[in-house]
């Protein structure tokens, strides 16, 4: 029973952080299976906040990866696409973030080797208030349309 | 002459940022050659102003160290061609280039990159003043940003579409909804016969 208690112990201590992120969770996480060869991958999830209050993302991490940041591909009135890195990502309270294609990312640098559709990325999103969130995301192609990978709105003319 | 002006209502609709059922698309008054230019493609072969001619072509300006919005933009493509290949005879599919503008980094794996995404798209780089060429003829522009150690390309998005005579005739924005793209290219098509034969 000891052995047992002390493993329960750890891991309530391990998870603090986690059950202080109640609320918040992340669904729909998957990253885009890249050309081999890319040195630059990105991921995209949803964050729901539940709770109050709000709750920010500020940081991540990428197991096989040299780096994750999350970054937002922005277009300018002239039409210029920039890629602009995002240092805190607020989600409100009782609402949610969707990250999506030519969106919000995350942006996976310097995998350890290529990455087949169907591999299983772990990613620890990291929060404002020490909340720690893990994630696992599956690598899979990119789809087409116009708001990003294929939710909702259906394929209009 | 009544063509245009339904043309020009159509792109009245062209708003900025996404938009479903419509393609975001610009049908330029006058068709703009594009000047002599010599690039290579990823099989190591020229590519030329000559390239251009005897098909319709999509040219997409980018980079390949870049995970996010230029393999949206190639996969939005593939549908696009997929899309017009039901609407348009074979030969007038239009083939798609991605143009490299960072040549330091893209002359090795650029086949590689491209062909993800389609087995016959191609990808096309070369000197910098060759492809300021191309992307000057084509109104679009890009630039280089340092980040920390490495650098960042930023450029336009627009797609160019290039005609069977190797001239600019119109240009997309993204976000590509595939069906109202292929839509569009298929009528500008029949509005390009017309204007040949008159």
């Amino acid at each position: 029973m000891r052995p047992a208690l002390l493993l329960l112990a750890a891991l309530w201590a391990l998870s603090g952080p986690v059950a202080r992120a109640d609320g918040l969770a992340a669904r729909d996480a998957w990253v885009a299976l890249a050309p081999p060869g890319m040195a630059m991958h990105a991921a995209y999830l949803t964050l729901d906040n539940a709770g109050s209050p709000a709750r920010t993302l500020v940081a991540v991490e990428a197991e096989g990866y040299g780096a994750a940041s999350l970054h937002e591909t922005r277009t300018t009135a002239e039409g210029v696409m920039a890629m602009t890195a995002v240092e805190a990502l607020s989600v409100p309270a009782g609402g949610a973030v969707a990250m999506r294609p030519g969106g919000l990312h995350l942006m996976l640098e310097g995998p350890d080797g290529p990455r087949a559709e169907g591999d299983v990325v772990a990613l620890v999103l990291g929060f404002a208030d020490g909340a720690t969130l893990a994630v696992e995301a599956v690598v899979r192609p990119m789809s087409a349309g116009a708001q990003g990978h294929g939710h909702g709105h259906g394929h209009g003319g | 002459m009544r063509r245009r002006t339904v043309l020009a209502v159509l792109l009245s609709l062209a708003l900025p940022g996404p938009a479903l059922g419509q393609a975001n698309g610009v049908v330029l008054d006058e068709p703009v050659a594009i000047p002599a230019f010599a690039l290579e493609d990823h099989h190591g072969r020229a590519f030329t102003e000559a390239a251009l001619e005897g098909g319709w072509t999509l040219v997409m300006l980018g980079f390949t160290h870049c995970p996010d919005v230029c393999p949206f933009t190639l996969t939005n493509l593939e549908a696009v061609v997929a899309e017009t290949s039901l609407r348009v005879r074979p030969d007038n599919v239009p083939r798609v280039v991605f143009l490299s503008v960072d040549p330091a980094r893209d002359r090795e794996g650029l086949g590689t990159y491209a062909l993800h995404f389609h087995p016959d798209f191609l990808g096309v780089t070369g000197d910098r003043a060759e492809i300021d060429t191309v992307v000057e003829a084509t109104d679009g522009f890009y630039r280089f940003v340092e980040k920390g150690e490495s650098y960042d390309v930023q450029h336009t998005s627009a797609i160019s579409v290039i005609d069977p005579e190797g001239r600019l005739v119109a240009k997309l924005q993204p976000p590509l909804d595939p069906g109202p793209v292929a839509e569009f290219l298929a009528r500008l098509q029949i509005q390009h016969r017309r204007a040949m034969t008159r």
